[in-house]
């Protein structure tokens, strides 16, 4: 059994108050990092995770 | 669930704060409870998001991109700037877009370096790269009616306004960049070769006709108090990741979009009214996908698009209002999990969906077994208001995503990978779906539902798992040999492939059963949709599927008549040593197999299953 990572350990930041001007002074490391745990909620890839075909009945035909 | 993480610093002044979902919020959005204060909570956080990857992709662009790409970068960005100190709303507005997130993700995920010398090169193929920003920079001045200059991309002689619409000048030919001015009146697009004036009505609800403009369809809809505003936009170049093709929409195909929308919110509205009101919040954007002929419907969404969910034209509104819903708790997920982590490390293993013919991977378990989470609490609320008419329908959907879905939550629940918080979230969506396993169902509804359970959960099997080869040997030895089984029940586990699927004619025919009586006629009707024994599974004639299915396996190896005989078994004798073997039905199947391989006397299939199935009594 793996220990558990404690859940906020690494949460979004808020930048919603931040200007367009005030984002290019962020730290590179923040961002960086931010990237990184976006790629690891997504998987790095095109992050298509819902591509629903069977909740209705299809006219498929038998083949 | 609290942060003890350092709040992070801009400069001396600025504390940041992190997002925060407590154990209560985590709670409830598991339950699928998104309330207006979690709803603005999510939606701020994407917007965070959406600014996080824009001034990610400044900084690649500055550092990666062509010396034209750095100019026309600069040149947005202080667009932005200027057009944020008047009118900090509409840049807002364009961060939040769906399209403008995908476009920053396949810039941050090098979709588009490789494109640069293309495009350079007239390509009209090549994607849009680190440039493309002005396209959204020249929307915000237009909004704001800001006098501008930007150069913007063209493909195919087509400018696109990311939510306004595209222009098709007449340079059909060219693909390059072209000019966009605006001077306070009048806004030109000016190419090599021409002077195309851009339609300023385009920028205002109602816009004015005019042949070369192709304005995105806007949709308001307005339903006991509760409004939906969208975009219907089947052009936008970002909203291809779906990896299905877009709808090209007729006059006649946007009124059937508007007539279904409308129908299917007022069904929200009216049974899902909370869901509803999170629905506005969160959807900007349907994007329409084709159908294609003889296909179900489809639907998708993806989290580098939050906003938008792209989807086929739907079976009916109720259907619409189904997968509205399925979607719309994907794009909660995805907004969950930008906040925080809900696994802290992903296997390779890939896991049985019941939802889906592949195997799928952990984290797609986990957005589908949520998305379906949101369709259970959808069909116990229809099954409340239905008429008659519609009562055993919905009560049977009701029955069966309640027990598929906890059969996937509960794989979920067992991963050590689920953080703290996921584990939260994934708990508290096992004790939702459990308490709606204790409401009472009729024996039919049940009865359905099981049959469409099984059948899904014995092809998928069948199709992907392969049994250790020597545990099949060692079988086929003792069966050979006229020696009693040993526990095959303990086989190896099987590996699972992706590929080679199976005909899902009969369980389209056997979901069709209860949604759509019409087409179940045609699946019995119509020569060639089903084979024979199927059809007689289907009309209740077991003893004729029966042979039918037997007749098929000892002429060959036929996994798809397996399935059926299995269900038909299944359903004659629900006993232990049956469901022991819906877990093993490949080891029978492939024991079959390597016997008559061998060339010994074929044994039929219920002999074999009555020689396992000994061993575990």
């Amino acid at each position: 059994m793996r220990e558990r990572r404690s859940a906020l350990e690494c949460s979004l930041v808020d930048l919603t108050q931040l200007s367009v001007r005030e984002l290019s002074k962020l730290d590179d490391e923040l961002l960086e990092d931010a990237l990184r745990r976006l790629l690891h909620a997504c998987g790095g890839g095109g992050r298509l995770w819902s591509l629903n075909i069977l909740s209705q009945p299809s006219d498929k035909p038998y083949s | 669930v609290e942060s003890q993480h350092p709040q992070p610093a801009l400069g001396q002044t600025v504390q940041l704060r992190r997002y925060r979902l407590t154990r209560n919020d985590l709670s409830a959005l598991a339950a699928g409870n998104v309330s207006p204060r979690l709803a603005a909570r999510l939606l701020s956080a994407e917007l965070s998001k959406h600014e996080l990857l824009f001034e990610l992709v400044r900084r690649t662009a500055s550092r990666r991109g062509s010396s034209a790409d750095v100019a026309r970068v600069k040149a947005a960005t202080k667009m932005l700037e200027q057009i944020q100190t008047r009118k900090p709303k509409i840049i807002e507005t364009i961060f939040t877009l769906p399209q403008f997130g995908a476009w920053a993700a396949d810039c941050l995920l090098d979709r588009t370096s490789a494109a640069v010398s293309r495009e350079e090169q007239g390509d009209s193929s090549a994607p849009f790269g680190f440039g493309y920003i002005t396209a959204f920079a020249a929307v915000a001045a237009l909004m704001a009616r800001h006098p501008f200059e930007l150069d913007v991309p063209m493909r195919s002689g087509i400018v696109t306004f990311p939510s306004l619409g595209q222009l098709h000048t007449e340079d059909a030919d060219i693909s390059g960049w072209v000019k966009v001015q605006f001077s306070g009146d009048q806004a030109m697009v000016i190419s090599r070769s021409r002077t195309t004036a851009f339609p300023m009505a385009a920028t205002s609800p109602s816009s004015s006709p005019d042949s070369r403009w192709v304005p995105v369809s806007r949709v308001n809809l307005a339903a006991r108090g509760v409004t939906l505003s969208l975009a219907l936009d089947a052009q936008d170049p970002f909203f291809d990741r779906f990896g299905l093709p877009l709808a090209r929409l007729s006059e006649e195909d946007v009124l059937a979009w508007r007539k279904q929308l409308a129908d299917a919110w007022k069904i929200l509205v009216r049974t899902h009214r909370p869901k509803a009101k999170a629905l506005a919040a969160t959807l900007t954007s349907i994007v329409p996908l084709d159908h294609p002929s003889g296909e179900c419907p489809i639907s998708a969404s993806s989290g580098w698009a939050s906003g938008a969910i792209a989807l086929s034209l739907q079976l009916d509104s109720l259907s619409l209002a189904e997968t509205l819903t399925h979607e719309f708790h994907h794009l909660v997920l995805g907004a969950v999990e930008d906040i925080m982590p809900l696994y802290s490390y992903v296997d390779a293993d890939l896991y049985y969906a019941p939802w889906r013919d592949d195997p799928r991977p952990f984290r797609e378990l986990l957005q589908g077994a949520y998305a379906h989470l949101g369709v259970v609490a959808f069909w116990e609320r229809q099954r409340e208001i239905a008429k008659a008419s519609d009562y055993g329908a919905a009560e049977i959907e009701f029955a069966y995503w309640r027990k598929v879905t906890l059969q996937a939550v509960e794989t979920l629940n067992a991963s050590d990978a689920l953080t703290e918080a996921g584990l939260v979230f994934v708990s508290t969506m096992r004790a939702r779906l459990a308490s709606w396993r204790i409401e009472h169902v009729s024996d039919h509804a049940e009865a359905e539902a099981e049959e469409i359970i099984i059948e899904h959960y014995l092809r998928w099997r069948l199709t992907h798992l392969y049994p250790d080869p020597a545990a099949i040997e060692k079988l086929v030895r003792r069966w050979s040999a006229g020696l009693a089984a040993p526990d095959w029940f303990v086989t190896p586990a099987a590996v699972v492939k992706p590929d080679s699927l199976l005909s899902t004619a009969r369980y389209g025919a056997l979901k069709a059963r209860h949604r759509d009586p019409a087409l179940f006629r045609r699946y019995l009707q119509v020569r060639g949709k089903l084979p024979e024994a199927d059809i007689a599974f289907l009309k209740g004639d077991y003893s004729k599927a029966v042979q039918g299915y037997l007749s098929r396996i000892r002429e060959s190896h036929d996994l798809d008549a397996w399935v059926g005989l299995i269900c038909v078994r299944y359903r004659e004798a629900e006993s232990d040593t049956m469901k022991a073997l819906l877990k093993r039905a490949e080891v029978v199947a492939s024991l079959h197999y390597r016997i008559r391989e061998y060339g010994n006397s074929i044994p039929s299939p219920d002999e074999l299953i009555e020689w396992l199935a000994a061993s575990t009594e």
